[in-house]
């Protein structure tokens, strides 16, 4: 076997790299999630409409671009 | 404890009680002792008095609100969403989540077992976890608001939001209720006066059961004065 066949076992036995794709993965459904969550309050604000529900499509407006802040961080400091 | 609310009939402002039948008229012979004509509170007033706000669980003739389906002439008497108190075990579990990283991170550095993870990733996790509780507690109080109970002067409706993706919503007119009662079971359910409001209708219509609402008894009661209004219309049409 050459040492470059090696290296590229050793890496894929690297726990990090694991890591960091199982993250990466992890925080791609969570931002995902967080779509899904801004359509559902679309979907609900459509079926009652009161005073709040600007509030709440904002709010959830604003964590979805968290978790893709989240999901930025990850890919830099992992 | 269970309730059946009397079909009694509240006028819709305050009014004077009418005498009773058995009673003589002011015509006839009088007694000295006739108690004194006395003023109750009519159920809207009721009503109003234990209404809350925009976040209110409780919201009698609540202004800027409505709902698809809803007519153009029909007005909103009540909506109705489950009592606060019954959204404590999320938050509970909520505060819970945010306070663990610091009772875990305390024991790993009490016990000297904080794993060599680099800053990166522990930084990264933490905002994860964060987030992730702030999701957590952002979709329970989503189900919370938007799973109500509606009572317009023309029908009941209830929406359910069972998962991101799937709701049920069923409406039933007024003139097909047959039957209302209100039950109140538990401690919790007495002392913060919550419970459930059975709704029992005629034919394909569906039944109706609002668990866990604010003031059961009072929900119970206007129900039983807008099917009397209806019935009242309807011989009126005849």
């Amino acid at each position: 076997m050459t040492p470059d066949a090696l290296n590229l076992i050793s890496g894929l036995f690297n726990v990090w790299l694991w890591v960091k794709l199982f993250s990466l993965v992890l925080v791609l459904f969570y931002f995902v999630l967080s779509l899904v969550i801004v359509r559902q309050v679309d979907l609900m604000g459509q079926i009652l409409k009161t005073e709040v529900v600007p509030a709440l499509r904002t709010a959830s407006l604003l964590h979805a671009a968290a978790v893709g802040i989240l999901f930025i961080l990850v890919v830099i400091l992992i | 404890m269970a309730g059946r609310i009397s079909l009694n009939t509240n006028p819709k402002t305050e009014t004077e009680i009418p005498p009773a039948k058995n009673q003589p008229s002011k015509t006839g012979p009088a007694k000295p002792d006739l108690a004194p004509v006395a003023s109750v509170p009519s159920v809207d007033t009721e009503l109003r008095d234990v209404s809350g706000g925009k976040l209110t669980a409780f919201a009698a003739f609540p202004v800027g609100v409505s709902f698809s389906g809803e007519e153009d002439k029909e007005k909103v008497v009540l909506l109705l969403r489950q009592h606060p108190i019954t959204n404590l075990p999320w938050i509970l579990a909520s505060i819970a989540f945010l306070l663990l990283p610091f009772f875990l991170f305390s024991a790993l550095l009490l016990t000297g077992t904080v794993p060599p993870l680099p800053t990166g990733f522990k930084m990264a996790f933490i905002l994860f976890w964060y987030l992730g509780t702030v999701t957590y507690a952002f979709l329970n109080f989503l189900y919370w608001y938007f799973n109500v109970y509606i009572v317009t002067d023309e029908r009941v409706v209830d929406t359910d939001w069972y998962s991101v993706i799937y709701r049920k919503v069923s409406s039933a007119l007024i003139t097909k209720i047959q039957d209302i009662s209100s039950t109140q079971s538990g401690v919790f359910a007495g002392i913060f006066d919550y419970g459930d409001v059975n709704i029992e209708t005629a034919g394909e219509e569906p039944n109706f059961d609002f668990s866990r609402v604010a003031h059961p008894q009072l929900v119970a009661k206007k129900l039983e004065e807008m099917m009397q209004d209806e019935g009242h219309k309807g011989e009126d049409s005849l």
